[in-house]
C-alpha cells in the first residue's frame, strides 16, 4: 500500500501528468471512432515515445489502452457501432436506451461503470502484484520457460478460430522472431545479407503492419452509413445520476469477471465483457428484458472490460508475459527502452512500476472528468466521416516507422507485413497469435537454451519443480480444452 | 459460391514455413542437448508447414469454405501509397510525398473528390511535418531538396 502511495510521487510529476492526460485523451478519441482500435493507435504512437523517459512513455501508452475502453462505449450507445471490440456487447442495451431518449442515462451508466471497474481493477493490481512478484522471484529458467509456453498456447487458443490456425500463426510469429543475430552463437539468422535485419524485425513495423494497415485496406472503400448518431448533452447525464442505484451489484459482478479474466493470457477485455453480460442475464429473474435497454446490461460489460484492461498489466509487468497483443506492444516499448519487465523490474524500478499503477487511477479520474461534461463534443466526433482518417493513419505509420531508425527499410517492412496481414485476414486468420509468437518466441528460445545449459542437456530439469509441473499441466489443459471446444462447435453443423 | 478460405491461408502459412526452412538449411542444427542456431527455426518451420497443410487438407475434406471479401483495388492503392513513402520520403520531403500518397489512397474510393483530397493532403503534410520534423527532430525536409 505504501508502495502504491509512493507511486503517486512519480505519477504526479508534471511531465507524467501531461503525458497521462495526452494518452487518455488520445485513447478516448480512438475509442470513440469506430474502426481505429487502441492497438493500432499504440503502435502508431510508439515511435513518438522513444524520446521520452521510459516511465513517461509507458504511462502514456497505457493511457491510450484503457482510455479507448471509455471512449468505445460512446459510439456503441449513440451509433450502435462499437468503438472497440470490447464495447460490442454494450450496443445490445446501450443503443435501445439511447433510441428511447435515455442516451444520457446510458452514457452516464457506461462512464460510471467504467470508472468503478477500472478502480477495482487497480485495487486488484495493487493487492496481487506484490504477491506474484515475491512468488516469481524464485523462478529459474525452467519456470520461465513453462510460463512463456503457457502464454504462447493461450495466445494460440484464444482467437476462437480453432487451435490449428492459432498454432500455425504462433509458429509464423516465432519464425519472424528468429530473424537477426542469435544471441547464443552470434550467428546471423535469415539476414539475407541486409544489415538492417541483423537486429531482427522491428516490433513497431510488425505491429503497425499487422494491425494498422489491414484495417485501412479493409475499410477505405467502404461507404459509411448515413445514420446520424443520437444527439445528447451533458445536462441529460447530470439528471440521470439519481437513477444509478440499481447498477451497483452489476458493476461489482462485472468488475469481478473482468478482474479475474484480465490477467489470463489471451482472455482480455473483449471476452470479459461478453462473459459479464451473460452472467448478468443469468442473475436476473427476467432475462428477456436484456437487449431492450436495461442499464445493468450496460453497466456489467463496461465494468468488466475496464477492470480487465487494468489487470491485464499484472502478468505483463510482474512476469514479463503479455496476455494480449496490446500488452505485447507495451512490453516491446519497454524493451526498446532497455527495460525488461519481470519481477526484477518491480524490485529494481519500483518508481516505474508503482508510478504506472498510480497513473492508471489518475488517468481514470481524468477520463471521468473529461467525458461527462464534454459528452457533446465526443458525440459530434462520432459523426466525422471516416474517410478522413485513412490517409492520416497511413502517413503516421509510414513517417513514424521511418523515425524508429531513420531508415526507409522499416517502411518496406510495414508494407510486407501489411499485405501479409490483410491477406491472412481475408482468409480468416486473425493476427494476434502471430504478434504474441513474435514477442514471446525469442524469450522462449533463450530460456529453453539457458535451462538446457544449466542441466547439461537434461530435459527432466524442465519438470523439476512443482511450479513448473503445475504450469505445464495448465498449458496441456488449455490446449486440450481448445481442441475439444473446436469439435463441439462444429458438431451442430456437420454438413457445413 | 463456396471458396476454400482456410485452405488458402493454410497454404500461405505452409509456404512461409517452407521459405524459412530453406533459409535455415545452412544453419548448424546442434542436437537436442545443445541446440545450435538452426534448431528452433527448423522445428518451427516444420510446425508451420505441418499446421498449414493440415488446415488446407481438413478444409478440402470437409468442403466447408466461407466467402472471401478481397478488395484488390484498396490493397493496391494502400500498398502503392506505402511504397511511395519508402521511395520518396527522404528525397522529396514530407509535403510532396504526403500529398501524392493521399491522392493515391483517394483512388481506392469509387469517386475522386479532388478538392477535398488536396485540402486533406496539404493539412496532413503540414501536421506531419510539425509533429515529426519540428517536434521530434526527424532528419526529413519539408520540400524536395534541389
Amino acid at each position: 500500500m505504501t508502495d502504491f502511495l509512493s507511486g503517486f510521487a512519480t505519477a504526479l510529476q508534471p511531465v507524467n501528468l501531461l503525458y497521462c492526460f495526452a494518452g487518455v485523451i488520445l485513447g478516448n478519441i480512438v475509442g470513440v471512432l469506430p474502426g481505429i482500435g487502441a492497438i493500432a493507435a499504440i503502435s502508431i504512437l510508439l515511435p513518438l515515445t522513444f524520446s521520452l523517459d521510459p516511465t513517461t512513455a509507458v504511462i502514456m501508452l497505457a493511457g491510450v489502452y484503457y482510455g479507448a475502453e471509455y471512449g468505445g462505449s460512446i459510439a456503441s450507445i449513440l451509433l450502435n457501432l462499437p468503438g472497440t471490440a470490447s464495447n460490442a456487447i454494450t450496443t445490445l442495451d446501450g443503443y435501445p436506451l439511447a433510441r428511447r431518449g435515455e442516451a444520457g442515462l446510458a452514457l452516464l451508466t457506461a462512464q460510471i461503470s467504467s470508472f468503478s471497474g477500472g478502480t477495482l481493477g487497480i485495487v486488484a493490481m495493487v493487492v496481487f502484484s506484490p504477491l506474484i512478484v515475491s512468488f516469481s522471484l524464485s523462478f529459474g529458467p525452467a519456470e520461465y520457460f513453462a510460463t512463456l509456453l503457457l502464454g504462447l498456447v493461450a495466445g494460440a487458443s484464444a482467437i476462437g478460430a480453432g487451435p490449428l490456425k492459432g498454432i500455425a500463426m504462433v509458429a509464423v510469429g516465432m519464425l519472424f522472431g528468429t530473424v537477426g543475430l542469435d544471441l547464443n552463437s552470434g550467428y546471423a539468422r535469415f539476414d539475407l545479407g541486409i544489415p538492417n535485419l541483423l537486429d531482427g524485425l522491428s516490433i513497431v513495423a510488425v505491429a503497425m503492419g499487422l494491425f494498422g494497415i489491414p484495417e485501412v485496406i479493409a475499410n477505405i472503400s467502404a461507404s459509411q452509413s448515413q445514420e446520424k448518431p443520437i444527439a445528447v448533452n451533458a445536462r441529460a447525464m447530470y439528471s440521470a445520476f439519481r437513477r444509478l442505484g440499481t447498477i451497483v451489484p452489476s458493476v461489482l459482478r462485472g468488475a469481478s469477471v473482468g478482474g479475474l479474466l484480465g490477467p489470463l493470457p489471451g482472455a482480455g477485455p473483449t471476452i470479459s465483457s461478453f462473459l459479464a453480460y451473460s452472467l448478468e442475464r443469468s442473475t436476473t429473474r427476467n432475462p428477456e428484458e436484456f437487449g431492450t435497454g436495461r442499464i445493468n446490461g450496460v453497466a456489467a460489460p463496461e465494468a468488466a472490460n475496464n477492470a480487465a484492461a487494468q489487470t491485464a498489466f499484472i502478468p505483463t509487468m510482474t512476469l514479463g508475459i503479455p496476455g494480449t497483443p496490446t500488452m505485447a506492444i507495451i512490453l516491446g516499448a519497454l524493451m526498446i527502452h532497455g527495460i525488461s519487465p519481470g519481477p526484477q523490474l518491480v524490485v529494481d524500478h519500483p518508481d516505474l512500476f508503482w508510478g504506472l499503477v498510480a497513473s492508471f487511477w489518475i488517468g481514470n479520474v481524468f477520463l471521468l472528468m473529461l467525458n461527462i461534461p464534454l459528452i457533446g463534443v465526443w458525440a459530434r466526433l462520432v459523426a466525422v466521416p471516416r474517410r478522413f482518417f485513412f490517409p492520416v493513419i497511413v502517413a503516421l505509420v509510414c513517417i513514424g516507422v521511418f523515425g524508429v531508425s531513420n531508415s526507409t527499410f522499416d517502411i518496406w517492412m510495414v508494407l510486407l507485413m501489411g499485405v501479409l496481414g490483410y491477406v491472412l485476414r481475408c482468409f480468416g486468420f486473425p493476427p494476434a497469435p502471430l504478434l504474441i509468437g513474435f514477442v514471446l518466441g525469442p524469450m522462449v528460445e533463450e530460456y529453453l537454451r539457458r535451462a538446457l545449459m544449466i542441466s547439461a542437456g537434461d530435459y527432466s530439469y524442465l519438470f523439476s519443480s512443482t511450479t513448473s509441473i503445475v504450469i505445464h499441466c495448465l498449458t496441456a489443459g488449455l490446449l486440450l480444452w481448445s481442441i475439444l471446444r473446436g469439435f463441439r462447435k462444429k458438431a451442430p453443423q456437420p454438413a457445413g | 459460391m463456396k471458396t476454400l478460405r482456410d485452405a488458402g491461408g493454410g497454404l500461405l502459412i505452409a509456404t512461409i514455413g517452407l521459405l524459412f526452412l530453406l533459409g535455415a538449411g545452412d544453419m548448424a542444427l546442434g542436437d537436442l542437448r545443445n541446440m545450435g542456431p538452426g534448431m528452433l527455426p527448423t522445428a518451427l518451420s516444420v510446425v508451420a508447414i505441418g499446421a498449414g497443410l493440415a488446415i488446407a487438407v481438413i478444409e478440402v475434406l470437409r468442403g466447408s469454405g466461407g466467402a472471401i471479401g478481397f478488395d484488390f483495388r484498396a490493397l493496391v492503392c494502400v500498398a502503392v501509397a506505402i511504397a511511395l513513402y519508402a521511395v520518396m520520403l527522404e528525397a522529396a520531403g514530407v509535403v510532396l510525398t504526403t500529398i501524392v500518397a493521399v491522392f493515391v489512397l483517394a483512388l481506392a474510393r469509387p469517386q475522386l473528390r479532388a478538392a477535398e483530397t488536396l485540402v486533406v493532403g496539404i493539412a496532413l503534410s503540414v501536421f506531419a511535418w510539425a509533429v515529426f520534423v519540428k517536434g521530434l527532430g526527424m532528419p526529413l525536409s519539408f520540400l524536395p531538396d534541389f
